[in-house]
Parts: structure tokens; C-alpha cells; sequence
């Protein structure tokens, strides 16, 4: 996170702290929240993946209301309403994680590579550079 | 000797305890009595339980009825306190709230480092009243699983397969609804892993193997019971008021905004799936559900500490880029809460005490109860009426037998003859008036048929014959 966004955060907060008038604190808030996502995203924006798989569904679920006969009582009301979301959740974290998957494994086999160019080029390389200390090749 | 960067974890934890401890025991240093809530059923539940050798019955019917058992028995056990029951509530109920910081920070701990646990516990010691509502509400059993729910969350980060089922099993003996959210974070938390299960520890395969062998126990428990069909527990949709609203009106709406950054910065699904599931239920109405959300705000609130310590540390390095201006920072920060919290808190504490505002037993009326289990005969019935919710204390501080009556029974109805037959026939001995909240009754109203043995400003308390 950047120093400003980090700044602009702890005003806002401060802000609404203090309080002063809900209206500027709260659009302070958001333009310290829209920073820290900015700088979170230029940073890293896989790192955010996580987040989204929380957040499209959440926010999807106070948007979007499900087709629940109105008779329903509350219980079953929230077992639908949860299991559903806990199922999206579930979908784009298991998605989430396997995104970030082929990262990890090109980074592995990038690595195996170079350890293994490395490796190659150690005995009998003629190119390989005399390094002090280096008995063997003196 | 130690160097400056090994002092720094000590010095944030004990600023954490300075901050945490004064406002937790501000409440039994403010307060004379339970604030409200059902601190007499714990206690009145706690002396069925201690009397078990006599009574192994009633014992076993009050646990196996009560959607608490754990928290009661773990209240019961304060008997070995030496004190009155509602002063080991009170006790109890603090000891509660400091143990849930102590369980939040080691799960920080776990989530981040020290400055994280640290920010975690000292954020959590300014929740105690007006933010968080335990205390005032005398809700022991949801404070108890709460602190079983955060070692349940600790635990699996831990990859502790053993334990992270002790405590989430703990977690519904003591608050069904604490389960309810513990279940669905470790099954969000967990699950995804087993996409990279190979590159895990064995450990942590271990502990994948074992948590998805009991969720799907839990499963198979959970369908065989739908297929038998829910019975679903009455509930009546009452209007809360927006908690989200509430708070951003509070003191606590920095650790709401500093959340948000949190949210961004956290790494841990399970984490991110408790916070994301805790606002969900806290603010279900918007959903169309509608359900008891004023039960479900600590956990919102739980989750804001969780993001919001995540967050402070960050926030402040990034800030600050010199030790000591982040210290100063930290320490006006804090302390100006703190002070704040404290005059907060004092004048809540004040308003229940005022016997004007009818907030919990008042002395006289404890003075009424006590004199009435010190001097009634052994195996005395004293009759109450609904008025006043100090008649729930009666079975506490007394061994006698207590009934409340309703507004249409008829000692309370009936007249002359008509009453002397039903006080003929009726088990009652005596019964008790607290005239603060109500007035004697004109039929009973009679010193030579029924006479005043006790009486002060706010009890009266009658003999029938």
C-alpha cells in the first residue's frame, strides 16, 4: 500500500472519528478506499483474487434478490440465501486458487531451469568463469 | 540485556493489557448488580446443576433443554468464587470479554505478527459497552462461544486437526449460533486447498483430510435431517435498526473505515470468509431474511477488529515513516479512545444504576429477596406477579419455590369468598409486591387476613394463609 493511500485512509477515519459530518467523512472514506484499491491493484492484482471471490457475491446478494416464496419463515429463508452464496463463494475461490496455480508452477519450472542450466554449466563449461577460491579450475 | 526491537512486542502488549484490563473491570467496579438480560436463568440453571447429587433429574433436564449447556456448566463452575451469584456473573461476564480479546489476539497472532495481535487486543478492549452489547444484555453464553469460535479459526490456521474440532464443537455447546458461522468459514476457508493438496505439508494434508471427513459427517447429518423434514423454530421478524448505520454513527467508525483497507490486505480465505459471513447475517434483513440481526453484530464487529488490526500495522509504517511519530500516533490514538470509552461507559453504568430507570434488581428489592430467604420458613411459595422483572431473582437468592402469575390468574382476579377458596386451594405461602414497579392489590389489601411481614420501598412482602 502506498503513503498516501495509508494517509488518506487514517484521515478519512479520523474524520469519521472526530466526527465531523458523516457526508465528507464517509466521501473521504471512499476516495481512501478507491486509493488503497488502486495501489493494491497496481501492486499486485492477482493478490486481489481472493478478495473479489468475497466481494462479487456479497455484493450480488444485497443487489440481486432471490425468488424466496414470501411465506417462507426466516431459517429456511437464510439456509437458501447462504447455502447459495457459500456455493458462489466456493466456485470462484476454487477458481481463484487454481488462477494463481499456473503462477506458482511456472515460477517452480522456471526456477527448475535455471538451477538446472546452472548446474550444467558447472564442471567441464569452458566459458565458466575462474572464481577465486576455486581450486579445481586453477 | 534485550536490544530495542525486542522490547517493542513486549511494550505494544502490555499498552494492549493497559487498555483492555481498566475497561473490563470498570464494569464490576461501576456496577452493583447484572445489567439485565437473563444473568437469573444462568444462576437459577447453575444451582439446578450444583445440586446434582440430590437432584441428578432436574440436573440432566436443565442441560439437556438448554441450547447453551457448555456456558452453563463453565458458569457453574464460578460457584467456587466466594461470592453472591450476581456478583459472579458480573465476574464471570468480564472474564468472558477479556478471555475473547486474549483468543482474537492469538488468532491476529496467527494472521499476521505481534503489532497485528497487539492491535487486535488493544481495539478489542474499547468494545466492551455501547459498541459491543454482551455486557449489557448479560448474553454470557454467545461471549463464551465466541471465544470457542475464534480458537476453533485459530486453530485450523494451525493445521491442529484435533483441537480445531474440540473447539468447534465447543463452540455449539455453547452458542448454536457460533456454529453457524463457524462451519460455513472452515468449509470456504478449507476447501480450496485441496486444489494445491500435494505442495502442502504433511501436516496440513493431514488436517485437509481429517476437517473434510468431519464436514461431510456434518453433511450427511445435515440431509438425513432434511430428508426427515426441518422443524423450523418459530421466530418473529422484528425491525432492528441498521447496524451498519448504528456504528458508522459511533466511536467505532475508524475501525470500520481502517477495516476496508484490512479486507484488501487480507491474505487467508478463512479470515476473509468470516468477515464476508458476519456481515451477511449481521445485515440479513437487507437480504429479505430478516433474522434476530442484533445477534449476530458481535461477530460484525469481531470481524472489523480482525480487519481493521490487520490493516493498523501497515497503515502505520506506511504513514509514518519514523518510529517514533508512529508510536506517538498510536499512543494519542488509543489513549484518547480510551479516555473516551471510559466517560462512555461510565455514564451507561450510572444511567443502570439510577433505580429511577428500572434497568436491574434495584438494593431494596435484592434487600426484600434476601430478607425473605433468610426468614421465611424452609419450603415457603412466594407468588409474584409479571410487573417487575425483579421476582426472576427470587429462586436465586432464596431456596424457596417462586411462580409468577399471570394477569388472569385468579389471585389476582377473584374477590372476598371467591379468593379465599383459590388461596385454599393454591400452593402459594406468601407473596411479594415490588412497589416501585406496581401496588398492592386491593383484594390482598387486608392486614388481618393477610399480614405484612416485610416490608420497605420497594417490596412488600404478605403472608396468605
Amino acid at each position: 500500500m502506498s503513503p498516501l493511500a495509508a494517509w488518506l485512509t487514517l484521515t478519512a477515519s479520523a474524520a469519521l472519528f472526530l466526527p465531523l459530518r458523516l457526508e465528507l467523512a464517509l466521501s473521504l472514506l471512499g476516495t481512501a478506499t478507491l486509493a488503497t484499491l488502486l495501489s493494491g491493484l497496481t501492486t499486485s492484482p492477482r493478490s486481489l483474487l481472493f478478495q473479489l471471490a468475497f466481494a462479487l457475491p456479497t455484493a450480488g446478494a444485497y443487489l440481486i434478490p432471490l425468488p424466496i416464496p414470501p411465506d417462507l419463515s426466516p431459517l429456511p429463508r437464510l439456509a437458501i440465501t447462504f447455502g447459495l452464496w457459500s456455493l458462489l463463494v466456493l466456485v470462484l475461490l476454487l477458481a481463484a486458487t487454481w488462477w494463481q496455480r499456473p503462477a506458482q508452477h511456472a515460477g517452480e519450472t522456471e526456477e527448475k531451469q535455471r538451477k538446472e542450466q546452472a548446474k550444467a554449466t558447472l564442471p567441464n563449461d569452458p566459458q565458466r568463469p575462474l572464481l577465486p577460491g576455486n581450486r579445481e579450475a586453477i | 540485556m534485550f536490544s530495542r526491537t525486542q522490547l517493542y512486542p513486549a511494550f505494544a502488549f502490555v499498552g494492549a493489557l493497559a487498555l483492555l484490563l481498566p475497561l473490563a473491570a470498570q464494569y464490576p467496579l461501576q456496577t452493583t448488580f447484572p445489567m439485565g438480560g437473563d444473568a437469573a436463568a444462568y444462576s437459577h440453571a447453575a444451582k439446578t446443576l450444583l445440586a446434582f447429587p440430590q437432584e441428578p433429574l432436574a440436573a440432566w433436564h436443565t442441560l439437556s433443554r438448554s441450547n447453551y449447556p457448555l456456558a452453563q456448566v463453565i458458569y457453574t463452575l464460578s460457584a467456587l468464587v466466594p461470592v453472591s451469584w450476581p456478583e459472579r456473573f458480573v465476574i464471570m461476564i468480564t472474564l468472558a470479554h477479556v478471555a475473547a480479546g486474549a483468543a482474537l489476539s492469538l488468532l491476529l497472532y496467527r494472521l499476521g505478527h505481534w503489532p497485528t495481535a497487539a492491535a487486535g487486543l488493544a481495539i478489542w478492549g474499547l468494545t466492551s459497552i455501547t459498541i459491543n452489547n454482551h455486557l449489557e444484555d448479560g448474553t454470557l453464553a454467545q461471549l463464551l462461544s465466541l471465544v470457542f469460535l475464534l480458537l476453533t479459526l485459530e486453530r485450523s490456521l494451525r493445521a491442529s486437526s484435533f483441537l480445531t474440532l474440540v473447539f468447534l464443537i465447543a463452540t455449539y455447546l455453547t452458542h448454536p449460533l457460533s456454529a453457524l458461522i463457524a462451519v460455513p468459514t472452515l468449509v470456504l476457508g478449507t476447501m480450496p486447498e485441496w486444489l494445491h493438496n500435494r505442495s502442502l505439508t504433511a501436516r496440513k494434508q493431514k488436517f485437509l483430510r481429517i476437517i473434510t471427513l468431519a464436514l461431510c459427517i456434518l453433511a450427511i447429518l445435515f440431509l438425513i435431517q432434511a430428508l426427515r423434514g426441518f422443524t423450523w423454530p418459530q421466530l418473529a421478524l422484528e425491525p432492528q435498526p441498521d447496524i451498519i448505520i448504528d456504528l458508522l454513527r459511533s466511536k467505532f467508525s475508524f475501525w470500520m473505515a481502517l477495516s476496508l483497507s484490512g479486507f484488501l490486505l487480507l491474505r487467508s480465505p478463512l479470515a476473509l470468509s468470516f468477515a464476508a459471513l458476519a456481515l451477511l447475517l449481521a445485515t440479513n434483513s437487507h437480504l429479505g431474511i430478516g433474522l434476530a440481526e442484533n445477534r449476530f453484530r458481535t461477530y460484525l464487529i469481531t470481524a472489523i477488529v480482525i480487519l481493521s488490526a490487520i490493516a493498523m500495522p501497515q497503515l502505520l509504517t506506511n504513514a509514518f515513516r519514523a518510529s517514533f511519530v508512529r508510536t506517538l500516533f498510536v499512543v494519542i490514538l488509543f489513549g484518547s479512545y480510551a479516555a473516551l470509552t471510559w466517560r462512555d461507559n461510565s455514564s451507561v453504568y450510572a444511567y443502570y444504576e439510577n433505580p429511577a430507570n428500572n434497568a436491574r434488581l434495584i438494593p431494596a428489592a435484592r434487600e426484600a429477596i434476601e430478607w425473605a430467604g433468610d426468614r421465611l420458613p424452609e419450603g415457603s411459595h412466594i407468588a409474584t406477579t409479571a410487573a417487575s422483572r425483579h421476582s426472576e431473582w427470587i429462586p436465586v437468592l432464596t431456596d424457596h419455590t417462586w411462580t409468577e402469575l399471570n394477569a388472569q390468574h385468579p389471585l389476582l382476579t377473584t374477590q372476598r369468598e371467591e379468593l379465599q377458596r383459590v388461596i385454599a386451594e393454591a400452593p402459594f405461602t406468601h407473596v411479594m409486591f415490588f412497589v416501585d414497579r406496581e401496588e398492592v392489590l386491593e383484594s390482598l389489601n387486608d392486614a388481618q387476613r393477610f399480614p405484612v411481614l416485610y416490608q420497605n420501598p420497594a417490596a412488600v412482602i404478605m403472608q396468605l394463609p
